[in-house]
């Protein structure tokens, strides 16, 4: 998380990692579907995602991921996410 | 492991469906009840305790604080149930004979049911209440609605013939029981499945996919007993034999899928 703070991303970026995370267990169409849902809960229009806005998102999914797959898996999927974050933020 | 399961599928279905379009084929014509009733039986109640045990295994990949532990604790616990009816059952079946209606079985089927509903109704309030849920209170109320018009139209004739041809209150009540009971089982199936439509594809999919037909397999047989018994259609019995057998098999495929997926 701490790698990601105050950093913000666009969602070319973000979108399709999460997807590529999420997609392998629980498939692309719920992953997309769930990015949909936080973006516009969220009211996240724009192309590019504050790290609030990126905290929050990340948040809802970890949250939504918990009834299928547990507690821990969620969380270690969001940090998998987070470590992409990081990734190519440092490039 | 996948293969192994749709082979047991496959060889119940070669054993026991035939025999419902030509008697002579049906397990108790060729084997005789001394041996077809007991090994039917035994069949179900390995399978039973197969599922009861994936299921189980299955709420232990969740953590303490995690809502669908407890619907597989209910899951497991459902099927431990129908296992006890089962094993009840066999005390008769062993000896050749056809068990008698009703039975203290019924004291473990009808408590397995309502439990297994329960399960159901579990994984639909987690699923609705987990931040994934992409399915409107509408869409939700909508297929409850439809499952409910759908199976009360299925179940009414079989409940109606039942309570005609049953004597005493006893027996009527647990008669009509089963089909309320199935209602009650199929209404939470068909929300969990309209949840989970937008995991079609992935490894979660295959496993509640599974668990889902199981638990209809189960209800549809439960019907055609009730059909079965009203109309007097006993050459129909391996069928319901194999739509039971099917049932708890699928039960335990979904769950060992679902254990495996998040290995």
């Amino acid at each position: 998380m701490d790698a990601i703070e105050g950093a913000s991303v666009r969602r070319a970026v973000l979108d399709p990692l999460i997807t590529q995370t999420i997609a392998p267990m629980l498939g692309e169409a719920l992953a997309r579907a769930s990015i949909r849902a936080h973006v516009q809960r969220l009211g996240l229009s724009d192309d590019t995602v504050d790290a609030a806005g990126v905290t929050a998102l990340l948040e809802g999914i970890e949250k939504g991921l918990r009834v299928f797959v547990g507690s821990e898996r969620a969380a270690r999927l969001v940090a998998t996410i987070r470590a992409g974050l990081a990734r190519e933020a440092a490039r | 492991m996948n293969r192994g399961f749709a082979l047991v599928l496959l060889a119940l279905a070669c054993a026991l469906v035939p025999g419902a379009a030509w008697p002579e084929l049906a397990p108790r014509a060729r084997l005789g009840d001394a041996l077809a009733l007991p090994l039917l039986g035994g069949i179900k109640l390995a399978l039973q305790l197969l599922a009861a045990g994936f299921a189980s295994a299955c709420a232990r990949t969740f953590s303490r604080d995690d809502r669908p532990r407890r619907s597989f604790r209910a899951l497991a616990l459902a099927m431990s149930g129908f296992a006890a009816g089962q094993a009840v059952l066999l005390w008769w079946h062993g000896r050749g004979l056809d068990a008698p209606f009703p039975s203290p079985a019924d004291a473990c089927f009808i408590p397995a049911t309502i439990v297994l509903a329960l399960a159901l109704a579990d994984f639909a309030v987690a699923h609705a209440r987990g931040g994934l849920s992409l399915v409107t209170p509408a869409q939700l109320r909508r297929t409850a609605g439809l499952a409910t018009v759908v199976g009360a139209a299925a179940l009414g004739l079989p409940l109606a013939a039942a309570l005609r041809g049953l004597e005493g209150p006893l027996t009527q009540t647990i008669a009509a029981a089963y089909p309320v009971l199935d209602l009650a089982v199929v209404v939470p199936a068909a929300v969990v499945l309209r949840q989970l439509w937008l995991l079609r594809g992935s490894p979660l999919w295959r496993a509640w996919s599974r668990v889902l037909a199981g638990v209809v397999c189960l209800s549809l047989s439960d019907v055609g007993f009730a059909y079965v018994a009203a109309f007097e259609l006993a050459r129909l019995d391996p069928l319901l034999d194999f739509g039971f057998a099917a049932g708890y098999l699928l039960v335990a495929w979904g769950a060992w899928q679902h254990r495996r997926a998040l290995a």
